[in-house]
């Protein structure tokens, strides 16, 4: 465990020195959140709901989307399946088998370190965004903050081990960048755009219990209306897919790593 | 004379670099397929969003969709037929640029032909897709065409012009890429949501309203012609800038005798 967290510090560290990069996609992140709160006002100027739709004032909603585009500008899921791919199907991962760690579990903690770091810049903009675009949030506490924080590093590492998963499928088939494209459009239109009470009440509970909810509904919802039932809730919703996901990608790496084959040199 | 050259080259590189795709077949058709079903996830996200609303500023789901259709059209011309384009910063950064610098061909054109995005094909058959789904009448799959190859080439252009600053700074591609994304989001969304500043600024320095609302609202839905041939010239004069920019930079370009091949 401990040299997993090494690793997870390393790749933090390393990834610190990229800074321009982190600013630049905080200023793209930055023209979406200004383009959703056009949008939004919109709707709620016009829907004739009145305040509120669906349980959320304009002034939720906007900070429902800031907390959802953070997640998912801070993960590149092309990163992660090639991350894998390009080791599986260049052979290089012949080198890692050797190694004193887990290869999945190596690459899984490696990609949370380095998509952690952009948190560290997203987190200031939204929140600087939010506080000029829409003032400060109602009943928020500073005892919010490293919970909400602990379950954006937990949103991170269970989508890592998603987009993970399916970078190992390199092991069996040519071409698996499109799969998180799909993956992708499932959590952008389940739980980026609109929270789980904007869908029909027969669907609700399917989003609820899955790993959408736990790596994007969730989280988002937290800082919108904190509570600590809903806290334990989508903690407890994280803990669970993370275990269930950590099997089956350790399990898909146990099964492909049969089908390297290795001529030496 | 030169016209007919370009279009040659634009239509060999086509051909070459589709070729080079098909030789995986099954990666070919899965990279369409599934960048059309990609595509079509936006289509819930406004079927909700109309659910609320009856309409955003005058543009119900069909016209809303209708912009989608030009955006991603547009988007897969570029990407399609121009997807080298995006590979400037590495040429440049990395000293490849050599072996284009001594070919006799037009510089630009062969750098934004030399690369294709297979799955850009699927962006353009979405856009025909969208036009089966709105019922749109026929004549529309008529002028979608000519209109996505305009605001691809608009595109294209943009980027290379915002690209060109390779030549001169480290991370060069930054404000290209980032006014390439704002653009695609401004793009898709109907732009009575935005203030007049936004307007302004979707009309000039980054012209987000040219690549899809523009044509959507004066093309196909309310023809004008003024506002066709502005979006004629707009998407000139950034053609222009685009080589203007580029062939200065150009001039800029130095490297260490990189010794490379093209396969």
């Amino acid at each position: 465990m401990n040299k997993y967290i090494t690793v997870y510090k390393t790749s933090f560290k390393q990834e610190s020195k990229t800074i321009a990069d982190s600013l630049v996609s905080a200023v793209s992140f930055i023209v979406i959140i200004f383009i959703f709160k056009e949008l939004w006002g919109y709707i709620y100027g016009a829907s004739g709901f009145g305040n509120v739709i669906n349980g959320y004032t304009w002034n939720m909603m906007i900070w429902y989307m800031i907390m959802a585009e953070v997640l998912m500008y801070s993960i590149n899921a092309r990163t992660i399946t090639k991350a894998f791919s390009s080791d599986i199907k260049s052979g290089k991962i012949a080198y890692q088998l050797n190694k004193p760690y887990n290869y999945f579990s190596y690459q899984i903690t490696n990609l949370t370190g380095v998509f952690s770091w952009k948190l560290c810049f997203l987190i200031p903009a939204g929140v600087f965004i939010g506080l000029i675009l829409l003032g400060p949030i109602a009943n928020f506490s500073f005892l919010y903050v490293l919970p909400i924080i602990m379950s954006l590093i937990l949103a991170i590492f269970l989508t890592c081990l998603i987009y993970g998963i399916i970078g190992l499928l390199s092991f069996w088939i040519e071409e698996s960048t499109p799969f998180p494209w799909i993956v992708q459009k499932f959590i952008m239109i389940f739980g980026l755009f609109f929270p789980p009470e904007f869908f029909p009440t027969w669907l609700q509970p399917a989003i609820i219990y899955s790993p959408i909810y736990a790596l994007m509904s969730g989280p988002s919802k937290l800082l919108a209306n904190f509570s600590w039932d809903l806290f334990m809730q989508v903690t407890l919703s994280q803990i669970i897919y993370i275990a269930i996901f950590l099997v089956i990608g350790l399990w898909v790496y146990k099964s492909g790593r049969k089908k390297v084959s290795i001529n030496g040199g | 004379m030169a016209v007919k050259n370009n279009l040659k080259l634009i239509f060999s590189y086509f051909k070459l670099n589709m070729k080079k795709e098909w030789q995986y077949k099954s990666s070919f058709f899965m990279q369409i397929i599934m960048m059309i079903f990609n595509d079509l996830f936006f289509i819930i996200q406004w079927l909700i969003i109309f659910a609320l609303v009856d309409n955003i500023g005058g543009y119900g789901f069909n016209e809303v969709m209708l912009l989608w259709a030009i955006s991603a059209g547009g988007y897969g011309v570029a990407h399609t037929f121009f997807g080298g384009a995006w590979n400037i910063k590495y040429l440049v950064y990395e000293g490849k640029l050599d072996v284009y610098l001594t070919q006799p061909k037009n510089l630009l054109i062969n750098v934004c032909c030399s690369a294709t995005d297979v799955s850009a094909l699927g962006d353009i058959l979405y856009a025909f897709i969208i036009l089966i789904i709105i019922g749109a009448p026929w004549f529309w799959f008529l002028i979608l065409p000519p209109v996505i190859i305009l605001v691809g080439l608009m595109y294209v252009a943009i980027y290379v012009t915002y690209s060109s600053l390779c030549f001169y700074i480290k991370r060069g591609d930054t404000l290209a890429n980032t006014m390439e994304g704002a653009m695609l989001k401004v793009a898709s969304y109907p732009a009575a949501i935005f203030s007049d500043v936004v307007k302004l600024f979707c009309l000039t320095l980054l012209p987000a309203f040219f690549f899809a609302f523009i044509p959507a609202q004066y093309v196909f839905l309310t023809f004008n012609i003024w506002w066709v041939l502005g979006l004629i010239g707009v998407v000139i004069l950034w053609i222009v800038l685009a080589f203007v920019f580029f062939h200065l930079g150009a001039k800029k370009y130095t490297s260490g005798s990189l010794m490379g091949g093209r396969l």
